[in-house]
């Protein structure tokens, strides 16, 4: 069933056994997990079927760190959350993601790859994703040439891509069909109400923006509101523990990182079609593929790196300057108008060496290939290291509803310039070696200075704010996504991941909520 | 099995503009010298080398650019005769695709050994850096 706290009266008190805030992917998949059981779900969301721009404010953040693109790209508040814009670009995290790396300060997570490896696999179908495939045997189906990397440098990665799967859509008919689940649109949480003891969640308390409140008891609670606003829903959750619920040891928005982006063109040696025919998407009926790079566990332990994947897109060549001559030529010789006579001719001008030399290889120096028609895109996306400095706090701004807004405090660490900087230099020896391409470093990641880092592009993944740890002095939320020492509150999300990878977060989060909802099954109802 | 290659993604953040600061600077994994022998031992006499260099090159003078601006990070590297023989380049006679064959192994060695160098954020093999090097002392 779908309501709307709109249509409720104010004040009213609803009991549930398992309350979700938040209906994004972590929220619908773990709800979609008690769709046939004896439980009652209640999932609260704030944003209706569609988006609608006072709910979308209410993401609006303070940012006094490094720039990052608006939060619009990232995160969408209504029902499907941040599915209804995603590109289903899906990698599972690397078993040594989640292993402690002496190098890698705070790094370690409480469970291993292989603990999750049964939850990727169903989050494959969850994901429309068919079967699993990761690895080479993506080479092999397709007949692409094996990229001959050396594995002490790098080795191909294999990203699934996603229809993408519109969570909202795709499971709003079983949820509306559902007896025991209710989805609840337009309800705001405003407040995690614990006991004195600030050991058991008694109520959340809800808001429309008109301003109508009401009560939900459950008995167990899920925030699956995104790696920003789990953390702020926790800071504010502070009637009782002043610095927050769960923030006694001040960990609640701390270790905020993003995948660290940063790109440069190379140049094909010979024709890019060399590196097109393996760095390159590839669909059929078993799936959809995009064909990339890494860095091999044994260069990031070597060199001491974080991890880092590098993607390849070519630009076609009706954008080249030679491609511009040609339709100028072509018009003139059958007196017709060319359909942008001004960027042709611009071009052509611009970047009339290109001409000359594509005329020279072709014409001039028999048996060369080159071809200016296509250009390469290499984009680098490396993980952060997780920072304490890089944090959310609660800013001095309100929402519309009173809330104090989001403060985003992103920072960078000399590891993160490194490993973008090696992953860079290691693609350039590597395509250097097998004569490929050339590859450029940007100048701003070649030495350590401290402007380097306002270069970068954030990804718009949000992670780690709710980091797991066994320890409760390392980490907010146990293995078991539970807040350490809140009986009955768990969090799901990237924000409880111990480390990003390099990977796009969502097929590990719908993975850590398929883990959870059996967990939460496992306890007594 | 048989699978059909999609249509290439989109060009995320492209330059097309770049292209043409960068694309002479590349060297040429063939470089067109035909069947013509050069005497490797006259390289002294100048003329036959700065040509054979430079039709090494898609871009000469950008080439000499990034000898110069090598020459100027490494100022002790300008010793023509030690670039000469760093090169392997010696007093017998040999073909020009014997040449090209010795400076593609040179290459593939510096780049799978790590010998590279970064000029301008250019990720070079050492042999590389070397012949631009050399084609800037003329």
């Amino acid at each position: 069933m779908i309501d709307d706290l709109r249509d409720f009266p104010d004040g009213a008190v609803i009991t549930t056994d398992l309350c979700i805030v938040g209906a994004g992917a972590a929220g619908i998949t773990l709800a979609m997990q008690f769709a046939a059981s004896n439980r009652d779900v209640l999932v609260l969301e704030s944003g209706g079927r569609a988006p609608e721009a006072d709910t979308q404010a209410l993401y609006d953040v303070e940012n006094v760190g490094l720039p990052i693109d608006p939060m619009i790209r990232s995160r969408l508040r209504m029902l499907g959350g941040t599915t209804n814009h995603w590109d289903g670009r899906c990698s599972p995290l690397d078993e040594m993601d989640f292993q402690r790396r002496d190098w890698v300060p705070h790094s370690g997570w409480p469970i291993t790859r292989s603990q999750l490896d049964p939850y990727y696999a169903k989050a494959q179908d969850v994901c429309d994703l068919g079967p699993p495939v990761y690895d080479d045997r993506v080479l092999e189906h397709f007949g692409i040439p094996n990229p001959r990397l050396d594995p002490n440098k790098l080795r191909a990665h294999y990203w699934m891509l996603s229809p993408p799967t519109r969570f909202g859509q795709k499971y709003a008919k079983t949820m509306e069909q559902s007896k025991n689940i209710k989805v609840l649109l337009h309800a705001n949480v405003i407040h995690l109400q614990t006991n004195a003891a600030a050991s058991h969640l008694e109520h959340v308390d809800v808001s429309t923006l008109e301003g109508k409140r009401a009560k939900i008891r459950a008995k167990r609670v899920v925030i699956c509101c995104g790696g920003i606003e789990n953390a702020r829903l926790l800071l504010l959750s502070n009637h009782v523990e002043p610095a927050g619920l769960g923030n006694r040891r001040d960990l609640v928005g701390r270790f905020f990182q993003e995948h660290v982006r940063s790109w440069q063109h190379a140049v094909p040696t010979r024709t890019a079609f060399s590196l097109m025919k393996t760095y390159n998407f590839y669909v059929d009926d078993a799936g959809s593929y995009h064909v990339g790079l890494c860095l091999s566990d044994a260069a990031q332990a070597r060199d001491r790196l974080l991890n880092a994947s590098a993607m390849t897109f070519f630009e076609g060549g009706g954008y080249s300057a030679s491609a511009a001559a040609m339709r100028l030529l072509r018009a003139v010789t059958q007196g017709q108008i060319p359909e942008h006579p001004g960027d042709d001719v611009w071009s052509v001008i611009s970047e009339f060496e290109e001409i000359v030399m594509n005329f020279r290889a072709r014409f001039l120096l028999r048996g060369t290939k080159w071809n200016s028609e296509l250009s390469t895109t290499l984009l680098v996306d490396s993980e952060q290291a997780p920072n304490p400095a890089s944090r959310i706090r609660l800013s001095d701004q309100r929402d519309s509803l009173g809330l104090r807004r989001s403060q985003i405090d992103w920072r960078l660490g000399e590891l993160d310039r490194r490993t973008s900087f090696e992953m860079f230099q290691m693609i350039g020896a590597e395509w250097g070696r097998l004569n490929q391409a050339r590859v450029r470093i940007p100048h701003w990641l070649s030495e350590p200075r401290d402007d380097w880092s306002h270069n970068v592009r954030d990804v718009g993944h949000h992670i780690g704010t709710t980091r797991m740890a066994d320890d409760p002095q390392q980490g907010v939320v146990d293995r078991n996504c539970r807040i350490h020492g809140v009986d009955n509150l768990y969090v799901a999300g990237a924000s409880v991941f111990a480390t990003s990878g390099h990977a796009n977060p969502t097929l590990t989060i719908v993975a850590l909520a398929l883990r959870l909802a059996e967990h939460i099954a496992s306890l007594p109802a | 099995m048989s699978g059909r290659r999609a249509v290439p993604g989109p060009a995320e953040a492209a330059r097309r503009r770049f292209l043409k600061a960068v694309g002479a600077l590349v060297l040429l994994g063939s470089s067109g010298f035909g069947d013509s022998f050069l005497a490797l031992g006259a390289m002294g006499q100048g003329k036959t080398l700065r040509r054979s260099l430079a039709e090494m090159f898609r871009s000469p003078r950008k080439a000499r650019v990034l000898g110069e601006r090598y020459l100027a990070m490494r100022p002790e590297a300008a010793d023509r005769s030690e670039l000469l023989s760093r090169l392997g380049f010696c007093d017998t006679p040999v073909s020009a695709a014997s040449l090209r064959a010795q400076l593609a192994s040179l290459r593939e060695r510096d780049f799978a050994q790590n010998r590279i160098v970064a000029i301008d954020g250019w990720v070079l093999a050492q042999s590389e850096a070397d012949l631009c090097a050399l084609l800037s002392l003329g």
